[in-house]
């Protein structure tokens, strides 16, 4: 029953030679790969947090200082996997390919939002992407992630299921009962917890002993070895040797943090390179962390000078493009509220649809 | 045709569609080795080994929050919660999860399953194994609750639950498990959900006397408005009697039908009184039939107490409390 | 700052205005929470009514004197701000917050970070005063039918199936006499009341269009209200000008305040009641007598004794013996309902007009302490000065007719009592004592009964008992309790 954490996994401390190292046993692809998502989160998200202080949206959960995780897990994850993000981890929906059309229209809960408006933003559903649709309540997705592995095993299938959530989320009951759960029935789950510092309590790996279940530790501003750790512990689960906790720290970039204060206001709508070096010295931007790995004359240099511009730019193009096709798009028509509720309309809703006033 | 009880009824149920239909997995504690503590899966694990009949943790939030899991990749999972006093552990991924997937998810995903519990008092189990937490559930939009009375609507609920698109909570009258006995066909058939029944029928022409009265009732108490109604049929008063079978959603026809036709009507749960599925069903009622009325709409329930142990049967709306309903709501 | 309207609240018992007595604040004053601010006269008693909120006074509304709706405005504040903003940069910049992620310095201050959930500062519908939930409607119309014999209830009992058949046939179910339980009116009582004949004089009884209401309706304060059912408002219009000289030909005052309360209370029991009066001769010889021997020690005990405190024991003597005078008729079920209790009210003459404190279990009291009682309560009646409590409950009312109450009365019952007591000055008078003709002390009661509820003999023996206790004290003292 106690399958004892695997000392490949369980040990290794986070730094920055270690990183090389393992970027070594990724490809170039991956890494170039990496970086573009990564970037594309950045200044994704910084537009959000834009819309948001101009009130044209009312919700966003900021990923800043955090994208290596969200981004490495969720292309550790293969083809047919299964992520389950929280709501700070929208991100892994775009990682695995859903349109930015579509989370900006979900976003502002267009008339051509997938879930209908039904959701406040950050909540996309993806199926066509195997990514779940995350819950409002901190946690809650955790145990369905080990619920559609244990199916998947159960079918025979070579699925396996990727939770990310932040640490806030690892004291939940929910948490406990789906690292319980992965414990006695070893599904093929993967933990991924963003220790983001914004809580202080037990340690993500003294938990995973005392569930029985595997565990990494590994610096969440290190993309490389975010991706190198998920993807190792996805070879466990897929061999059947049960579920891994991976505990990445990470440092986050929030509002007050001396990293922003040197960027100019408008920099956040305009999807400024300033936004891509958060750093102000403490190497935590994850990347800044990238680039320079990149750009290092260790290896071929995998990217170009000037190529932050050009992917900086073509991001700020679709992202403006998304934003005024989710404006003009206009809210979705007043009856959809009964739509969804049951797989039919319920004689009961269709009272209610059809007997009151619509504004519109 | 075989001679069934409510157990055993469930049971066939579940056997005939974990064969029939391979994503249907049952989970739960005590489930699989024991066979239930009401023997409701005895059996199953035996023909269907481990990975369909599954024995887990003490965790309700666990058990309810992986089957929402295994229901979004494509199994169909009917979970039980050993006894509804238990459910609250889960209730969060009911309310939060369960009931919101399909609309927060534009229909993307949904999450079918079946969560089986059993639910009434009268045997004596006190507090925690006694509540019918129904109106609890109704009150969320997107589940639907049923509540058969009788082995052969067991039956065939339960196998049209299984094939309903969307989460459903089946609530089992534990008082009545053995002693509600019937024909059951064999094989394979449903029963309609939303569909109540009349199980006992007033005249048009004796409602017109001006001495009927409509009954509501489902589950275990259903027995008891009927040994009521034939009690108050001595003192000239007809009762036709509607089963509700599924409490949501409702038949509201069958009941405003009947209402209209005797303008006088009795609600009886088990449930505490106060926001309990009887207030719902008086103001569809007033809704409905409000001119037909000749009398005001009467709840008969439980109090609004925690459930009792030794004073169980004072606090069951019993027939010898049904009945001076009956008389009052007649003669008013 | 905002601005804010200080109504008159409904402060129940049926009250629908006021009357402005004094202002104990004026325009710009600064005003503390609970700060008494104004008088207004409601139905007879007068109430200090203070302040909800504290604030500066813009402006009062209404004169002393002026006669106010309820719920219409008296004071218009000027509220002390209380927005206060939360430490904007910091809290906004708590960046710590699940899902915040924004926050560069808004120069809008901004409340302490939530993580989600567009809290607003002000919506619409909100910073109003609040007014009270008002107390009852005026309860029990009473059968507000007229001189004529047609029957009406305007609210009629009746279950929602016999009010629909009462409509498919068009039939105002006020008009329909109920025979069921409870009163109410069942369907039998409408199918009976479509086949049988149109009552005699007053309305048809068809449905009828809203403005017919019962004389017993008291409505609001201003406003054409009728007195006689059925009958269209009565127009008092001037002769049309010719040469009646100079000036105008009308003083218009508007009816209102106590004076119409009054006048709704006299019309309800007349036209309810069926009155007749009962008038007998009392000496009360015996009872000066006594009444001499006793003010002295009274005096010496702060207490006036006047004769009211003998007859009022005398009458709960009468009413214990005879229980139906201390009844009243419950229209809602149906049932007459014998009060244990013996609250008797004093009708007192004020400037106002006439007002009945009452004098609370009378028939646990002492001889003197109803004499301090009577005192207190009519005090504070010409005063102006009653109290709500004083001025209800009561079950059995004496009306001191005094110096000017003349050979007899006919007084008004004071509804819904079954009996009135009218007690005319004693006077000396010849009388026949022995066979021969003295001067006596004589004392004229005037009795007035609720032919319904009491029957000719019965309040015969009533007004003999309590003559008998006043002729003979000795009776009065072995007998009230």
């Amino acid at each position: 029953m106690h399958a004892g954490p695997d000392p490949a996994i369980s040990d290794e401390p986070p730094h920055a030679e270690g990183s090389a190292a393992r970027a070594a046993l990724s490809t170039g692809a991956d890494a170039v790969a990496l970086y573009r998502h990564m970037v594309a989160l950045r200044l994704v998200s910084a537009r959000m947090v834009d819309l948001q202080r101009s009130e044209k949206i009312a919700f966003h959960a900021s990923c800043l200082g955090e994208e290596a995780v969200i981004a490495a897990a969720a292309l550790a994850a293969r083809p047919n996997d299964w992520v389950f993000p929280g709501a700070r981890e929208w991100g892994a929906a775009l990682v695995r390919g859903l349109p930015l059309a579509n989370y900006m229209h979900h976003a502002f809960g267009s008339s051509a939002d997938a879930a209908k408006g039904h959701s406040a933003p950050d909540h996309p559903p993806a199926r066509a992407y195997r990514v779940a649709p995350a819950s409002g309540v901190a946690g809650a997705h955790v145990p369905q992630a080990v619920g559609a592995a244990w199916a998947a095993k159960i079918k025979k299938e070579d699925v396996a299921t990727i939770a990310i959530f932040g640490e806030g989320a690892s004291s939940s009951g929910d948490f406990h009962n789906a690292v319980n759960f992965a414990g006695v029935f070893k599904p093929a789950v993967v933990f991924v917890c963003r220790n983001d510092g914004r809580e202080r309590f037990a340690s993500t790996r003294e938990r995973a002993i005392a569930y029985g279940v595997a565990s990494a530790t590994v610096d969440g501003s290190d993309a490389l070895a975010v991706l190198a750790v998920v993807r190792a512990a996805l070879a466990r689960a897929a061999e059947g040797k049960g579920a891994t906790l991976v505990e990445a720290i990470t440092h986050p970039i929030a509002s007050g943090s001396p990293a922003l204060a040197r960027v100019p206001q408008e920099a956040w709508a305009r999807g400024g390179v300033e936004l891509l070096s958060l750093d102000h010295g403490a190497n935590v931007d994850p990347i800044v962390r990238l680039r320079r790995v990149l750009e290092s004359t260790q290896r071929e240099k995998l990217l170009e000078n000037g190529a932050d511009e050009a992917i900086a730019r073509e991001v700020r193009a679709a992202v403006d493009a998304a934003v005024s096709d989710a404006e003009r798009a206009g809210p979705p028509a007043a009856s959809t509220i009964f739509d969804d509720v049951y797989a039919e309309v319920p004689a009961h809703l269709r009272v209610q649809k059809e007997s009151s006033p619509w504004r519109r | 045709m075989a001679q069934m009880n409510l157990v055993q009824a469930i049971n066939d149920a579940l056997r005939i569609e974990m064969k029939r239909d391979d994503r249907v997995v049952v989970m739960g504690e005590d489930v699989g080795r024991v066979g239930g503590v009401f023997r409701v899966t005895a059996g199953l694990w035996d023909e269907f080994g481990d990975d369909r009949v599954i024995d887990t943790p003490l965790s309700e939030g666990g058990i309810l929050g992986t089957a929402i899991g295994m229901a979004l990749y494509g199994l169909v999972p009917v979970p039980e919660i050993q006894f509804s006093d238990f459910i609250f552990p889960g209730y969060d991924q009911i309310v939060s999860e369960l009931a919101k997937m399909r609309w927060r998810s534009g229909g993307e995903y949904a999450a079918n399953m079946v969560i089986r519990t059993p639910v009434g008092g009268g045997i004596r189990g006190g507090l925690y194994h006694s509540q019918s937490p129904e109106s609890l559930f109704i009150h969320v939009a997107g589940l639907k609750v049923v509540c058969p009375s009788n082995p052969h609507d067991a039956k065939g609920l339960l196998l049209a639950s299984i094939r309903d698109p969307d989460p459903v909570l089946f609530f089992e009258p534990k008082r009545i498990y053995r002693a509600a006995r019937g024909e059951v066909p064999e094989g394979d058939y449903t029963v309609d959900l939303s569909k109540a029944s009349v199980v006992r029928e007033v005249k048009e022409s004796d409602a017109q006397k001006g001495r009927a009265v409509t009954i509501l009732a489902w589950g275990a108490m259903l027995y008891e408005a009927i040994s009521a109604a034939e009690q108050a049929a001595e003192q000239g008063i007809a009762c036709e009697i509607v089963d509700l079978r599924t409490l949501w959603p409702l038949d509201v026809e069958t009941i405003a039908n009947s209402v209209k036709k005797t303008g006088r009507v009795i609600v009886v749960h088990e449930a505490p009184k106060t926001c309990g599925f009887g207030a719902e069903l008086v103001a569809l009622v007033n809704e409905h039939c409000f001119t037909s009325l000749e009398a005001p709409p009467v709840r008969v329930t439980g109090f609004d107490t925690p459930f009792p142990y030794t004073l169980e049967m004072d606090y069951l709306p019993l027939a010898h409390r049904i009945l001076p309903a009956i008389v009052e709501t007649a003669r008013f | 700052m905002a601005r804010w309207e200080f109504k008159l609240p409904d402060i129940g018992e049926g009250v629908t205005e006021g009357e402005i007595v004094s202002w104990l604040i004026k325009a710009g004053d600064m005003v503390k929470e609970d700060q008494p601010m104004i008088e207004v006269m409601t139905d007879k008693a007068t109430v200090t009514i203070t302040s909800p909120k504290a604030g500066r006074v813009v402006e009062t509304v209404g004169a002393p004197g002026t006669v106010v709706a309820v719920h219409s405005t008296l004071v218009v504040f000027e509220l002390d701000g209380n927005v206060s903003a939360a430490d904007d940069h910091k809290a906004a910049a708590a960046g710590n917050g699940h899902a915040n992620g924004n926050g560069h310095g808004h120069a809008k201050s901004e409340p302490a970070a939530t993580a989600v959930g567009d809290i607003k500062e002000n919506l619409p519908g909100m910073g109003a005063a609040r007014s009270s939930t008002g107390g009852g409607a005026i309860s029990s119309s009473g059968g507000g039918g007229g001189l004529a014999s047609a029957y009406f209830n305007a609210k009629p009992l009746a279950t929602p199936a016999t009010r629909k058949l009462a409509r498919d046939m068009e039939i105002d179910l006020r008009a329909v006499p109920p025979t069921g339980p409870q009163g109410r009116v069942t369907k039998v009582d409408v199918e009976s009341f479509a086949k049988a004949p149109q009552a005699s004089g007053g309305a048809d009884a068809r449905t009828q269009g809203v403005g017919t209401s019962g004389a017993a309706k008291s409505g609001t304060g201003t406003g054409t209200g009728t007195w006689s059912s059925g009958q269209p408002p009565v127009k008092i219009t001037p002769p049309a000008q010719g040469a009646h000289g100079h000036g105008p030909l009308e003083e218009r005052v508007p009816f209102a305040g106590v004076r119409r309360k009054i006048a709704q209370k006299m019309a309800q029991s007349v036209h309810t009641a069926a009155h007749f009066t009962f008038v007998e001769e009392c000496d009360c010889t015996r009872i000066k007598e006594l009444r001499a021997r006793l003010k002295p020690s009274a005096e010496k005990q702060g207490v006036k004794l006047t004769f009211l405190p003998f007859i009022v024991k005398a009458v709960v003597a009468a009413l214990k013996k005879r229980p139906v005078l201390n009844s009243a008729l419950d229209e809602t079920t149906n049932e007459l309902v014998y009060r244990k209790y013996y609250n008797i009210g004093i009708a007192a003459s004020t400037d106002a007009g006439l007002i009945v404190p009452v004098v609370k279990d009378a028939d646990r009291r002492s001889l003197l302490d109803v004499a301090r009682e009577i005192e207190r309560v009519a005090t504070d009646a010409k005063n102006g000065k009653s109290k709500m409590e004083d001025l209800q409950g009561s079950t059995f009312t004496i009306t001191s007719l005094g110096a000017d109450g003349g050979l007899f009365a006919t007084p008004i019952i004071n509804f819904p009592e079954v009996g009135i007591l009218g007690v005319h000055q004693i006077k000396q008078k010849p009388v026949v004592k022995d066979g021969q003709i003295v001067i006596g002390d004589v004392m004229l009661l005037s009795l007035s009964f609720d032919h319904r509820i009491v029957d000719g003999h019965v309040g015969a023996a009533f007004a003999y008992d309590i003559i008998h206790y006043l002729e003979d004290p000795d009776r009065l003292f072995l007998e009230m309790a």
